[in-house]
């Protein structure tokens, strides 16, 4: 029997979303991020939301995606208060639950320094930034296998919604090597950061999990 | 993980033991990457060998635990630096001033004690942030409200303790004014109670903040003698509604009657925090033509600026005044206000909306939330790149000397500031149209955000040159900084100088006596422990 959407998250979106063609999976990707079997249904690696900075074409896209393969999203317009008093706290208190999103810097400063006090951190970090001449400069930190699988990806004028699995696959694990966050060179693409307003800064994809062992 | 300075390897293991036997294994810690959590986000030395950073944290859940880390590292002198939710953001964050300290984190001192929406009052923990407070209220239907800082994800404790300040009436908005009792833990372990506290069974904890003989609070802000674990504050009786009014006056030099009548409102207690402004200032570049003026040699005159505001039918200065209370209490209080201006040749009033509490969902997003007592992070979706800031993502540093509450000492600030930029040859922070904050009841802020740079470091070198000069500066026209990170601890308790530091002596004089090793928050406000101290150059 097929499982369910939300099931299949549970199960460990980057291994599912990459192996399973009704997904419709990214061209040229390799083979699946390895989680271990045995923790692919752990709650506490569930992704548990989505956030979408409302205000950046690139962070709905990239939310669009996640939402696609079942995430539950939150809108935000860069503020996390709501989110943050009315749902996450809450949620966090009765154990650790991933998050993710692209976003700007001010979503995920506030909610990286939150998680910090219920053991999560943040395994997947990507800084996407708008260059003078108008591409876009990607400056990836994650786990190895994920850094491998987003070398291999043309990014182009999709990133955000290609790069979206990638990061929703990092979710920690118990396999301490895949929780250990690494950095790639930068890279360079001929892709606009679209944005309804002109963000003050990059834009970062990540997201926010248990850390190995928490 | 480095050991603190001065502790032999073979004391810090046991300390180390000992710490876990007293909090539990899994709430010490020990590894890089649980110890970078505690580096200043914001921190003007980051990456710098002189970068503050800690050894090890350590999180007790009870005053208990609590004073027996204390003892732990008070036996083998390890210095400690407590923090509530580590959320000094621009002030230091939950750095210390001496690197290789242990961090007391409290965060799991969670609990709120009691809340009195009769006698209006709360008792809290460290780790009780503003959220949590706020929500205790709202789950009850409690009639009070908190003051809360802008971010609202720090603590209490943490921001009174640090003499922060907040957003609705003075006498609640000077957060540690508006504290009334504290629980203390000294260097040596021992746990004392201030005030009513001090009284075994004591009934009126947070309501009489004196009990009986000297008064020794105000020595654990902004201190290092001791650990605050549990605090009381005074809350506001939750109001029944809300309204603003804008008042605007046309000349530059109304800005002294301007001031001079708000000052006599909010003294007596009719209105809230004041929140001054100019209409010709304001975020971005000045149009071309006050630009063109402003650029004149000696700049703009006040009679030019007059007439530029008066032909684009602006006005020079307004101030937003907040009423609280009921309907009929804000109207009388909102005519009485009109009627005092009358004094003040063509000034006008915009009356806001009249809100009655509770508010709506639409209505509180139309609001400046903290000004309800609303908890909230929404300056953090605000990121303003300037000339001096070219990645606003990375952080600031306060400056934020005090000045007197006057009209004449706004402008000599903004003469005064502006002159001291152009000597460094910087692009100015002030303009003829900065006006200070208000957070303070009795003075103003001449508040200013220093950019810091996580990956320029000679930028950050000069940023902390410039820090240092404008606090000299200041200190030179009798202003002087209220909070400052510990980088700058040293030079502004420098400035308070008065009769050959004495102050500063006594500040010595008395942590020599209360904490002999030198344990707790070391270099705090500049006061260091006498074997960490170094002769006045």
């Amino acid at each position: 029997m097929m499982p369910s959407r939300r099931e299949f998250l549970q199960a460990g979106l980057a291994a599912s979303v990459l192996s399973r063609p009704a997904l419709e999976p990214v061209e040229g990707t390799p083979a699946p991020l390895q989680i271990p079997p045995a923790h692919r249904a752990a709650p506490e690696f569930a992704l548990y939301r989505v956030v979408s900075d409302d205000r950046f074409s690139s962070s709905r896209v990239f939310a669009d995606e996640a939402e696609r393969l079942g995430v539950e999203r939150v809108h935000t317009a860069g503020d996390i208060t709501d989110f943050w008093y009315g749902d996450l706290s809450s949620r966090w208190k009765t154990g650790p639950v991933a998050i993710a999103g692209l976003t700007a810097h001010g979503p995920l400063f506030c909610l990286e320094r939150l998680a910090w006090d219920h053991g999560l951190r943040v395994m997947f970090r990507g800084t996407h930034q708008r260059l003078a001449n108008g591409q876009v400069q990607h400056t990836l930190a994650g786990p190895a296998a994920a850094l491998a699988l987003v070398e291999q990806l043309d990014l182009g004028t999709s990133w955000a919604a290609r790069i979206a699995p990638v990061v929703l696959g990092c979710r920690g694990d118990s396999d301490p090597a895949s929780a250990v966050v690494c950095s790639a060179s930068p890279r360079v693409e001929d892709a606009a950061l679209v944005g309804d307003i002109e963000p003050s800064g990059p834009l970062y994809s990540w997201i926010i999990a248990p850390r190995c062992g928490a | 993980m480095a050991i603190p300075q001065g502790v032999s390897a073979r004391d810090w293991t046991t300390a180390q033991r000992q710490f876990a036997e007293s909090v539990g294994k899994e709430w010490l810690f020990t590894s890089d990457e649980d110890i970078a959590l505690y580096r200043d986000a914001y921190s003007p030395l980051w990456g710098e060998p002189e970068e503050r950073l800690v050894s090890a944290a350590v999180a007790p859940s009870t005053t208990e635990q609590v004073s027996q880390v204390v003892r732990t590292a008070n036996r083998f002198r390890i210095p400690i630096y407590p923090i509530s939710t580590g959320k000094n953001l621009g002030y230091g964050g939950s750095a210390p001033n001496l690197s290789g300290s242990v961090v007391v984190d409290l965060k799991r001192m969670n609990r709120v004690v009691d809340v009195d929406d009769k006698r209006h009052f709360a008792i809290v923990e460290p780790g009780v942030a503003y959220f949590d407070l706020y929500r205790y209220i709202q789950d009850r239907g409690l009639k009070v409200w908190i003051d809360c800082p802008d971010p609202g994800w720090g603590s209490p404790i943490g921001n009174a303790l640090d003499h922060g300040v907040g957003y609705t009436f003075g006498a609640y908005r000077d957060h540690f004014h508006s504290h009334c009792g504290m629980e203390v833990v000294l260097p040596d372990g021992e746990i004392v109670r201030t005030g009513m506290g001090a009284l075994p069974g004591a009934r009126s904890w947070a309501e009489y903040r004196y009990g009986f003989g000297p008064t020794v609070d105000g020595l654990f802000a902004q201190g290092n003698l001791g650990i605050v674990t549990k605090m009381g504050f005074h809350l506001l009786p939750a109001p029944e509604a809300y309204q603003t009014s804008v008042v605007t006056v046309p000349r530059r030099a109304d800005i002294v009657p301007l001031v001079d009548l708000v000052n006599e409102l909010e003294h007596a207690g009719l209105i809230g925090m004041p929140e001054y402004n100019s209409p010709l200032g304001g975020f971005g570049p000045p149009p071309p033509e006050l630009a063109a003026l402003m650029k004149k040699a000696g700049g703009a005159t006040a009679a030019e600026l007059d007439e530029y505001a008066q032909s684009r039918g602006r006005g020079s200065w307004g101030c937003r005044l907040q009423f609280y209370g009921s309907p009929g209490v804000i109207a009388a209080h909102l005519a009485h206000t009109k009627e005092r201006f009358r004094t003040v040749t063509g000034s006008t009033f915009a009356d806001g909306e009249l809100y009655r509490f509770p508010l709506t969902k639409e209505q509180l997003d139309r609001v400046h939330q903290v000004a309800l007592g609303v908890p909230n992070m929404s300056i953090f979706s605000i990121g303003a790149r300037t000339e001096l800031n070219p990645s606003p993502s990375d952080g600031h540093l306060w400056f934020s000397p005090i000045i007197p509450k006057t009209g004449e000492a706004v402008l000599e600030a903004q003469r005064v500031f502006i002159d001291a930029f152009a000597k460094l040859g910087i692009p100015s922070m002030v303009s003829p149209f900065s006006m200070p904050a208000t957070w303070m009841h009795r003075a103003f802020i001449f508040i200013m955000a220093f950019p810091m740079s996580r990956s320029n470091i000679e930028q950050n070198r000069r940023t902390r040159e410039h820090f240092r000069a404008l606090v000299k500066v200041a200190a030179e026209h009798g202003w002087g900084e209220y909070r400052t990170a510990p980088a700058f601890q040293d030079d502004v308790m420098a400035a308070y100088s008065y009769n050959n530091h004495a102050l500063l002596r006594l500040h010595q004089r008395i942590k020599d006596a209360v904490d002999p090793n030198g344990i707790v928050a070391a270099g705090r406000s500049g006061i260091w422990p006498r074997h960490l101290r170094r002769p006045r150059a």
